[in-house]
């Protein structure tokens, strides 16, 4: 089930949240714990029952693992290795099987056929949650708690299938307190005012930037002009997209009395690539940092050891982004920019805030080409288009813009249109408060009951558009 | 302080819900796509999402039906040849499923009495058989119904452009009649207007490699259509009403080009099963493919899409009844248009060099 659908917004929520608080009732918080699993299980298997099978797989396996690390001290590296490779063989099953044969093929000239596996839902999210709560048992850092209590911290279903990637502490404390169980209008308004701002986001900003991505990246002589505004439509589409998706988790968080990390701090006023990276997914980025970087050694081996330790980061960034080479060079270059940068170390600083932030936007700028592009010869044909000097003709806009919704407006329209809604969006993405600042400073006024509300209602409007979120493919 | 956010949350229903309702009723006051009534020469029309509309809720007997072949026909000249009241739908590239949707549609309105489908040879090529009409415009039910009056198309798409073309007939702006074309029942998506028609023009598309026949991946291309073909069949009830079927006059280019492509015995093959298929119930088979005006590339704009004449021409053939394919003469008008497309592959050979 996806958060922006008429079933999730008009049945399943409200049903989920009157079940939840009517369970309150109970002194024993049992009963609404098992129903917020019942109902996140239903959330994840709504498409496709077999993805089931596999979360319920993996958690039982997770939690059988973990408690033997924590009990078997002699053995527990033993069992956190084994705890890794079941991980990491599911995810390499379902994400990169077929990757690494296409590539077995190509560089031995054989020909093993593929399986055409399909991705199951938010497998590298909630894999990832679960490797590292292994870790952290293993260091001592937490107990195993009831089974209960871990299923919920794998399956709560605003969290489950695109993050934010929550830690087991930051959670598990949430879902003992007694407090959060009952009903809260402060919070509630609040998730409420949050859910409108990421749907809006989604349903209406991101999915129609997404028609223009869509005839873009099909398109071929593509001109200046075009190729800029097929770059920065993507640009935007994938912030407003996945910013939406985690609005909308935090929002629905905090209708359940949750408090879910945030995961975008307006990443695009970022003044370099280490600071992009520090306001983008920024839970993805503090997994990775724990689980990675530092294990590599972290900054503590050299320069040389930093900057390889930095780069493999990226690299494994890159990879867990999806399963293909395009992927891979688009986490290469950003760990390329994020050495060099560590190399520069604060002569960068030397170079103006506004230039630095405009050259950060332009470098990941081309770099969302590569990450959004099929292939790289699209990702070429793109890059080519911003380069192309030869042709400033705007006339290519109509064909990015393409006939929506049946009707194929007249070019003049639809340059304005697709210009208009660029620029503004740009603006908006420098200039304007971003949704966790807006949360922080949230108070139940008429002025953001106007911009909830209208939000909303323009958002469910948008909501006949058939989408998908873009993370839920990672 | 929670008094006053329980009244913030209790706002925040009250108000969407004020907004919902409110749009709900100025969207069934235009009702653009035509679900609670039609209405002529007043809102831009989109074959896909005014279809179910008019089918459920406009006046007609007769219901053509079919692909970019269909569009073009004149109302007029089928009213005057048929003694009929027709509904014409032309979705271009329209496939087996929304045929069957459509169709079905239509049985349920009880409306039509007689149905013309045309017969597209790349509806039973396809492997895609995904609808595009949107479900809520297909089903009848209270959600359905909120869904379209609240839905993305009716309100960043059409509403604005009907708002747009009333202020502008208010303002006493003459549009082209391209824009008053696309406002009309009788002509929608005809796209007569939008194309030029002839020799050269078709000859320049073909070695250009513009609007020519698409690429027919001809790997099990019979099986694959014969199975299509069933599928097509089973979307019909042959007891609701009259029904004809009929091919479109292709060009003898697009058969040198089947020749070509290695296609043309199985296309013949496949007509061939049709034909017999449905002549077990009680309909009528019209296969104008090997007309002779076939041979003229004067009435094609590419190597399939013909001028309205020759849909006018189509007409007075149904009135009159002729070109009729049976089990019996389907040899025969094979041989007729094998003979055609020989003749013309003579004629243009060096396009075929």
């Amino acid at each position: 089930m996806v958060f922006s659908s008429y079933i999730f917004i008009l049945l399943f929520l409200p049903l989920v949240i009157v079940g939840y608080y009517f369970l309150s009732i109970f002194k024993n918080s049992i009963y609404q714990k098992i129903f917020l699993i019942a109902a996140s299980l239903f959330f994840y298997g709504y498409y496709n029952v077999k993805y089931l099978l596999l979360i319920v797989i993996s958690i039982i396996v997770n939690y059988i693992v973990a408690i033997w690390i924590q009990e078997k001290k002699l053995h527990a590296k033993i069992f956190l290795v084994l705890g890794i490779l079941f991980n990491v063989g599911l995810i390499g099953y379902f994400k990169y099987y077929d990757f690494f044969i296409e590539n077995v093929n190509v560089i031995f000239g054989t020909d093993f056929l593929l399986k055409n596996l399909l991705l199951p839902l938010g497998i590298s999210f909630f894999t990832f949650q679960q490797l590292s709560f292994l870790v952290s048992i293993y260091k001592k850092e937490e107990k195993v708690e009831n089974l209960c209590d871990y299923v919920l911290f794998v399956t709560f279903f605003p969290q489950l299938v695109a993050g934010p990637i929550v830690l087991y502490s930051e959670m598990i404390t949430q879902f003992k307190d007694e407090k959060r169980r009952v009903f809260n209008a402060e919070n509630f308004a609040a998730g409420i005012y949050m859910f409108s701002i990421g749907l809006f986001k989604k349903a209406v900003l991101a999915d129609t930037l997404a028609e223009f991505v869509s005839n873009g990246f099909g398109m071929v002589d593509i001109g200046f002009v075009a190729g800029w505004i097929i770059a920065l439509s993507y640009t935007l589409q994938i912030y407003f997209d996945f910013s939406g998706y985690s609005d909308m988790a935090i929002g629905l968080g905090r209708m359940f009395n949750i408090n879910i990390p945030f995961n975008f701090l307006s990443p695009y006023k970022a003044e370099s690539i280490t600071d992009f990276w520090k306001r983008w997914h920024i839970t993805l980025g503090r997994a990775l940092s724990t689980y990675i970087y530092i294990p590599l050694g972290g900054n503590r081996k050299g320069i040389i050891r930093t900057c390889i330790n930095l780069f493999m980061t990226f690299f494994v960034s890159g990879l867990w982004h999806g399963a293909a080479w395009t992927f891979v060079l688009w986490g290469m270059l950003h760990g390329t920019f994020r050495v060099l940068e560590y190399l520069m170390g604060k002569r960068l600083e030397k170079i103006p805030h506004s230039v630095r932030v405009t050259m950060t936007f332009f470098i990941v700028n081309a770099l969302w080409v590569l990450f959004r592009a099929e292939n790289f010869t699209q990702a070429i044909e793109v890059y080519k288009g911003m380069l192309n000097l030869g042709n400033l003709g705007i006339n290519q806009l109509d064909m990015v813009v393409g006939v929506s919704g049946g009707i194929n407006f007249p070019l003049v329209i639809d340059i304005v249109y697709i210009m208009a809604m660029v620029i503004l969006l740009l603006i908006v993405v420098f200039r304007f408060r971003n949704s966790v600042t807006r949360l922080q400073e949230f108070v139940a006024s008429k002025r953001e009951l106007l911009v909830a509300s209208l939000a909303f209602a323009v958002a469910m409007l948008c909501l006949s558009r058939e989408s998908i979120f873009i993370y839920f493919n990672f | 302080m929670n008094k006053k956010i329980k009244k913030w949350i209790v706002s925040f229903v009250g108000i969407v819900l004020s907004i919902m309702l409110i749009l709900s009723t100025i969207a069934y006051s235009i009702d653009p796509f035509f679900q609670f009534r039609t209405k002529d020469d007043s809102y831009m029309l989109s074959g896909w999402f005014v279809s179910s509309g008019l089918i459920k809720n406009y006046d007609y007997d007769m219901l053509i039906l079919g692909s970019s072949m269909t569009q073009n026909f004149d109302m007029d000249v089928i009213r005057e040849e048929l003694k009929v009241n027709p509904l014409h739908i032309g979705l271009g590239g329209i496939n087996s499923r929304e045929i069957g949707e459509l169709i079905g549609l239509a049985y349920e309105t009880g409306n039509a009495e007689k149905f013309f489908v045309g017969v597209d040879m790349s509806i039973f090529t396809t492997d895609t058989n995904e609808s595009r009409i949107p479900s809520y415009l297909l089903k009848d039910d209270m959600l359905s119904k909120f869904r379209y009056l609240l839905s993305y198309e009716v309100w960043f798409r059409y509403i604005p452009v009907d708002i747009a073309f009333m202020m502008l007939d208010g303002l006493g702006v003459e549009l082209p009649i391209k824009f008053e074309y696309s406002k009309s029942i009788d002509k929608l998506e005809d796209w007569s207007l939008d194309y030029s028609f002839g020799e050269e023009i078709v000859l320049a598309n073909y070695i250009g490699g513009k609007y020519a026949v698409s690429n027919v991946n001809t790997d099990d291309l019979y099986s694959r259509m014969v199975k299509n073909i069933d599928n097509f069949i089973a979307n019909f009830d042959f007891e609701k009403g009259e029904h004809v079927f009929f091919f479109p006059p292709y060009s003898s280019l697009y058969w040198c080009n089947a020749q070509e492509q290695g296609y043309f015995d199985m296309y013949m093959q496949a007509k061939e099963y049709f034909v017999n298929n449905v002549s077990e119930y009680d309909v009528k088979v019209y296969d104008f493919q090997y007309a002779e005006l076939t041979t003229n590339l004067d009435n094609y704009r590419d190597t399939s899409h013909y001028s309205s004449e020759v849909n006018d021409w189509m007409v007075k053939c149904f009135a009159s009844q002729e070109y009729i394919v049976t089990k019996e003469n389907l040899d025969m008008n094979k041989e007729i248009l094998t003979t055609n497309t020989n003749a013309f592959r003579k004629k243009y050979a060096k396009l075929f060099e």
